[in-house]
């Protein structure tokens, strides 16, 4: 039980995706400048994360590994990935479109996102368990989507400001991300006191 | 009747292509995966007999038990005329995000140090200080399971835990209890 | 004269004009995650440049005949396959680069820089621009790695490709080797690069048309102009 708090907590807050391990930079700050498609991203990497650790994890652990064949697991994750993201797109499309109009913009990035793929491989080296590492993606995409929404509206707020002509754009909003991340820091002492 | 099987063909070709492209990848990686192979186990059986000689130096280092999965689990170092100046025991445990994988060094009951072999989950500067030469020093002189404090100085067999990681200091000392139990099993 | 100016402009624009991670915004993570020190930095610049140039020659020697439909899957193969191969030579020739490139070593095969060359100059062109363009990208790749993993040493830890310099003079600034100093030099270097650009912000161009996330992406207006200048040449 302990672990799968550990492994929440650390997917949320202290080793969130994106603020201290930086994977799927990219998305992050690109989109997150409004707070409906910082939320559609995030739900979107959340739940492409959990799919695709569904689906890599038993392919690498039962099939590549025993077949002595775990150096093609660069090439078999990201097509997987690849395709997973295809056929999520078209299902919904098909099959819950309330859902498709949200999300399904965002899909076709998760391919080149390296959250996903950053995930779908650190179960590995990490040597987390099938449970482990669904619970782990889950936290970590709920961590993703956690600090969308928040970068969201820190950028709203940046938006009515006066800001130098060279640090308009990008460099401001990397300064800005540079503060959460700091922020994001101090939770490292939640896990600490849970477990002292 | 044309247009279908003009369809079908462009079909056919795309995914021949398709497939040829992934055959040849497939066949590159293979290849270089075959001929460097061997390279990288001997680099990791450097890196190991690095940390090894680190800890106990010996003339010789020898697997004396091996795990359920057939990777080496203990090293016996020993010098040229036969004696035995202690054990080296390869153990993991539960840290941040993952295993995190120790390496013990017993002499006579007594543990001499430890190293870090793979600490991949662990948060760079917090967690992975664990590394530091001070942290790991703490070790050494441990006879029983050693416990963790918080705070006050550490005593004997008490390891001091790190600001900002605890849970990866515990890590290391569930891992260094392994390896005394481990070490007594051997004897 | 003139074709030789182009082939020189194509090599060196991807070099400061157009560098992939200070002008372009392509390929950030690595940039931030790993350049902790200045060697780290190096070693990652080197690693994509290997896997931007192999790949981006073997898309420009198929590129008549790679169908149009499957143009995405085969870039994601070739450069997945790229990326492994580079992967394993670094593990069997460098160990000590793999262990600090980490995660981030696989992770070439999703990097931004490698799918927007692809879509954008391989695919379209002969293999000896293709060399050049990669080359300069790799390079203006590496410079810009190099350069904050420099900085980011010097202040977090004191020291400069491992050789202590300030170290035991001054305490250094821990926060800049971890995730808040990374966000934030490179912050600071793109204002800088910004600063020093001095073209109007309509000219200067982008990598989005290779990149998947153009569509989202705020940049994506200027992307527009960047596929106009570039069916120009």
């Amino acid at each position: 039980m302990q672990a799968i708090i550990t492994i929440l907590i650390a997917g949320l807050f202290t080793d969130n995706f994106v603020l201290s391990k930086f994977l799927g930079v990219c998305p992050f700050l690109g989109v997150s400048k409004r707070l409906d498609t910082a939320v559609g991203m995030g739900a979107a990497v959340a739940f492409v994360m959990v799919v695709a650790t569904a689906i890599t994890y038993p392919l690498h652990a039962w099939l590549l590994l025993p077949l002595g064949l775990g150096y093609l697991q660069t090439i078999l994750f990201i097509i997987v990935i690849a395709s997973t993201v295809q056929l999520i797109e078209i299902f919904l499309k098909r099959y819950i479109p309330p859902l498709y109009n949200a999300l399904g913009v965002f899909l076709p990035l998760m391919t080149t996102n390296c959250a996903i793929m950053g995930v779908t491989i650190l179960h590995f080296t990490t040597g987390l368990t099938y449970f482990e590492a669904m619970i782990n993606a889950f936290a970590g995409g709920v961590g993703f989507l956690l600090a969308m929404v928040l970068f969201a509206g820190v950028r709203s707020r940046l938006e009515g400001n006066d800001i130098p002509k060279s640090l308009e754009g990008m460099p401001i909003t990397l300064i800005a991300a540079a503060i959460m991340s700091m922020s994001f820091l101090g939770f490292v002492g939640l896990a600490d006191g849970l477990f002292s | 009747m044309e247009n279908l099987k003009q369809q079908w063909k462009s079909i056919l070709g795309t995914t021949a292509f398709l497939l040829a492209v992934c055959a040849v990848v497939t066949l590159a990686v293979a290849g270089t995966y075959v001929g460097t192979a061997d390279r990288i186990a001997e680099q990791e059986r450097i890196m190991l007999a690095a940390s090894m000689g680190r800890l106990i130096e010996a003339d010789q280092y020898d697997v004396v038990l091996y795990d359920a999965m057939g990777a080496p689990k203990v090293y016996r170092a020993t010098m040229d005329d036969g004696t035995v100046r202690g054990h080296l025991i390869l153990t993991g445990g539960r840290g941040y995000g993952g295993t995190v994988y120790v390496m013990t060094g017993i002499t006579d009951g007594v543990v001499v140090g430890v190293e870090i072999i793979n600490a991949a989950g662990e948060t760079p500067g917090l967690g992975l200080n664990i590394q530091d030469a001070s942290f790991r020093a703490q070790f050494a002189g441990v006879d029983g399971s050693p416990e963790l404090i918080r705070s006050g100085v550490a005593g004997h067999n008490q390891i001091q835990s790190l600001a900002g990681a605890t849970v990866s200091v515990y890590a290391v000392v569930l891992a260094v209890r392994d390896a005394l139990v481990v070490y007594a099993e051997l004897s | 004269m003139e074709k030789k100016n182009g082939l020189w402009s194509i090599f060196t624009r991807g070099i400061v004009k157009e560098n992939p991670v200070l002008r372009l915004i392509l390929g950030i993570c690595p940039a931030l995650a790993v350049t902790t020190s200045a060697m780290n930095g190096l070693g990652m610049g080197v690693a994509t440049t290997l896997v931007l140039m192999g790949s981006t020659i073997a898309i420009s020697l198929m590129r008549n005949a790679i169908p149009d439909r499957v143009r995405i899957p085969v870039f994601i193969v070739t450069i997945a396959g790229f990326t492994t191969v580079v992967q394993f030579l670094i593990q069997a020739f460098a160990p000590a680069l793999n262990a600090a490139l980490g995660i981030f070593l696989p992770l070439i095969a999703v990097n931004c820089v490698l799918f927007a060359r692809a879509e954008m100059f391989a695919v379209k062109n002969k293999v000896f621009p293709t060399i050049l363009d990669a080359l300069g990208m790799g390079i203006g790749f590496t410079a810009a790695l190099t350069m904050l993993g420099s900085i980011r040493e010097f202040l977090g830890a004191g020291s400069l490709f491992d050789i202590p310099l300030t170290a035991h003079l001054i305490d250094p600034m821990l926060i800049m080797i971890l995730p808040p100093g990374g966000f934030f030099i490179f912050g600071l270097l793109v204002a800088l690069s910004n600063k020093l650009d001095k073209r109007p912000q309509s000219e200067r161009s982008s990598g989005c048309a290779g990149c998947p996330s153009r569509v989202t992406c705020k940049n994506f207006e200027t992307a527009k102009e960047t596929a106009a200048e570039e069916v120009k040449a």
